[in-house]
């Protein structure tokens, strides 16, 4: 289960990030704003904000664990 | 404001001084002085990683950034950290698990065991020399440009540098690691509070983001989209910073090396999702600097915008804690990444543990002095020199990731490392032709390098598969 959880979020990360650099960050694209805040930067600040969020949901069950340390 | 300066100086000093006093043990090993006695916990892993990665750049450049280039700076730094961070929670296992296996001392020494070859080593000593000197240097020119143009009739730029690196060289050689890290966590908290203040301050001047922004609007709205006025932030841009970025903690050996010292992988997990967390809040306020800067001061050269916005329209206590804070950020970085230098020296030498302690120690002073040189031989552009350093370092990638991954890795990576590197070099230094197809160098490598990478990779995979089941 916790192999499965790590592998589709690092799949949904993977995912995120081409969707990202291939179809959300468009050239001369300022519109939809939110509130007065340009498309480029209100996207970009969301998909960091999730990508921060998927590490700390990663920390939590990411399956190997470590022997103790010699 | 000199009052201001003089207290808040005082005051930084003085906890550098109890930082050097508290590290400070008569009877170390050299692994204590280099190493930290390899056991840091999650809130001083995260403040000493956060303070190696943010730093003067950060500070002075991202501004600068945002209000050249336009909102595409997030991108380029934020959601590149961001990345970062999610690639630590598996490198950080990876790494910390052939450390254990085969021993660690240095990135160099590491991949020497894992290659075992020499030459593993040199190759990765040349490449964190090559570009680690110049990231070094971009700091202290930053601080020095910032801090002449602020004080003119003080100490020439000069005076300022040789003060940062005699600061860096004293509490360094007298605490070692543990001394540095503690000073990155002065350093990454007094960076957090002067950066929002100041972004605060600035945003309030620029009347609100809503004002702020209907007026860059007006005058340049071409900050407000990809790929920003000047053309800087196309994809291919992005696309290979964001590489260069990820790869900073396998290629950067002061960043590794945090790794490999934190207590266990629990603490590293923390650390990657608190420095995620830290990433956005420090580079937020950059942006509502730049936007400032964009509304106020459209035509300025950097050094007069930035010692307009963080000294002379600050109150004087801020203004006061601003120069503090930047020349805190830029000292922790400085020293992270001489003292990595040093490391890496350390852990090709061979001989008693009193004669490799003498030679790091001369030698980490032999850097300092090299990189004050340096530093006066630079130009002003600041982000542009260090986004050159990430990527340059970058091209040793493949070897590191080769040691963590395979138990034999497949000697092929190191031609292929040393190859990117070499190429490189020579097209920074316009003697082979700097990328194809209309991409910028470090994206026509990466094109080049992540496929053939993971060829190489498979190849060795399967082959040693079949060797083993033959």
């Amino acid at each position: 289960m916790t192999f499965k959880s790590w592998h589709l979020l690092a799949t949904a990360v993977l995912l995120l990030t081409i969707a990202a650099f291939w179809w959300i960050f468009q050239e001369g694209k300022i519109d939809p704003m939110l509130g007065s805040v340009p498309f480029v930067f209100w996207t970009s600040f969301a998909v960091t904000l999730l990508i921060v969020v998927a590490t700390f949901i990663g920390s939590k069950i990411f399956p190997h664990q470590e022997d103790s340390k010699s | 404001m000199i009052g201001w300066l003089i207290f808040f100086f005082t005051l930084f000093l003085a906890s550098l001084g109890y930082a050097s006093y508290r590290s400070y043990s008569k009877n170390r090993s050299s692994d204590d002085f280099m190493l930290a006695g390899s056991n840091i916990g999650a809130i001083l892993g995260f403040l000493t990683f956060s303070a190696a990665l943010f730093s003067a750049f950060t500070f002075m450049g991202m501004p600068d950034f945002f209000r050249v280039h336009g909102v595409g700076a997030w991108i380029f730094l934020g959601l590149s950290d961001a990345l970062m961070v999610f690639f630590l929670l598996w490198f950080g296992y990876k790494l910390r698990k052939r450390a254990t296996e085969v021993g660690y001392k240095g990135v160099a020494g590491f991949v020497q065991g894992c290659f075992q070859t020499q030459w593993a080593g040199y190759l990765l000593f040349l490449s964190s020399f090559l570009f680690l000197i110049p990231y070094v240097a971009i700091q202290i020119r930053g601080i020095s440009i910032f801090l002449d143009a602020a004080f003119p009739d003080l100490i020439p730029g000069w005076g300022w540098a040789s003060l940062l690196v005699v600061l860096m060289l004293v509490y360094s050689e007298i605490g070692g690691l543990k001394a540095i890290m503690y000073s990155d966590a002065i350093q990454g908290l007094i960076m957090l509070v002067v950066i929002w203040i100041i972004g605060y301050t600035c945003l309030q001047m620029a009347g609100g983001l809503e004002a702020g922004i209907a007026k860059v609007t007006e005058s340049n709205a071409g900050l407000l989209s990809l790929p920003g006025p000047k053309g800087l932030f196309s994809s291919p841009f992005l696309i290979a910073s964001a590489i260069a970025i990820v790869m900073i903690p396998v290629s950067q050996p002061q960043f590794t090396t945090r790794l490999v010292v934190m207590k266990d992988l629990k603490s590293v997990h923390k650390m990657a999702y608190a420095v995620g967390f830290f990433a956005i809040l420090v580079i937020l306020p950059t942006a509502f600097i730049g936007l400032y800067g964009a509304v106020k001061y459209p035509d300025s050269t950097t050094a007069e915008f930035l010692s307009a916005a963080l000294l002379f329209d600050q109150a004087s206590p801020v203004a006061a804690l601003a120069v503090v804070g930047l020349f805190a950020a830029c000292l922790s970085t400085t020293n992270a990444q001489i003292f990595a230098l040093g490391t890496e020296l350390r852990s090709l030498l061979t001989g008693s543990d009193k004669k490799v302690m003498r030679i790091t120690q001369v030698a980490i002073f032999v850097f300092s002095i090299i990189v004050l040189v340096f530093s006066t031989y630079m130009s002003d552009e600041l982000v542009l020199l260090a986004r050159v350093s990430f990527a340059g370092t970058s091209m040793i990638a493949p070897v590191v990731l080769g040691a963590v991954m395979f138990k034999h890795p497949p000697k092929s990576l190191l031609f292929l490392s040393a190859f990117a590197l070499v190429y490189f070099v020579f097209s920074l230094a316009e003697l082979v032709p700097a990328g194809f197809a209309g991409l910028p160098t470090d994206a026509a490598m990466y094109l080049i390098l992540i496929p053939a990478t993971v060829i190489l990779m498979l190849i060795h995979h399967f082959s040693s598969k079949s060797s083993h089941e033959a």
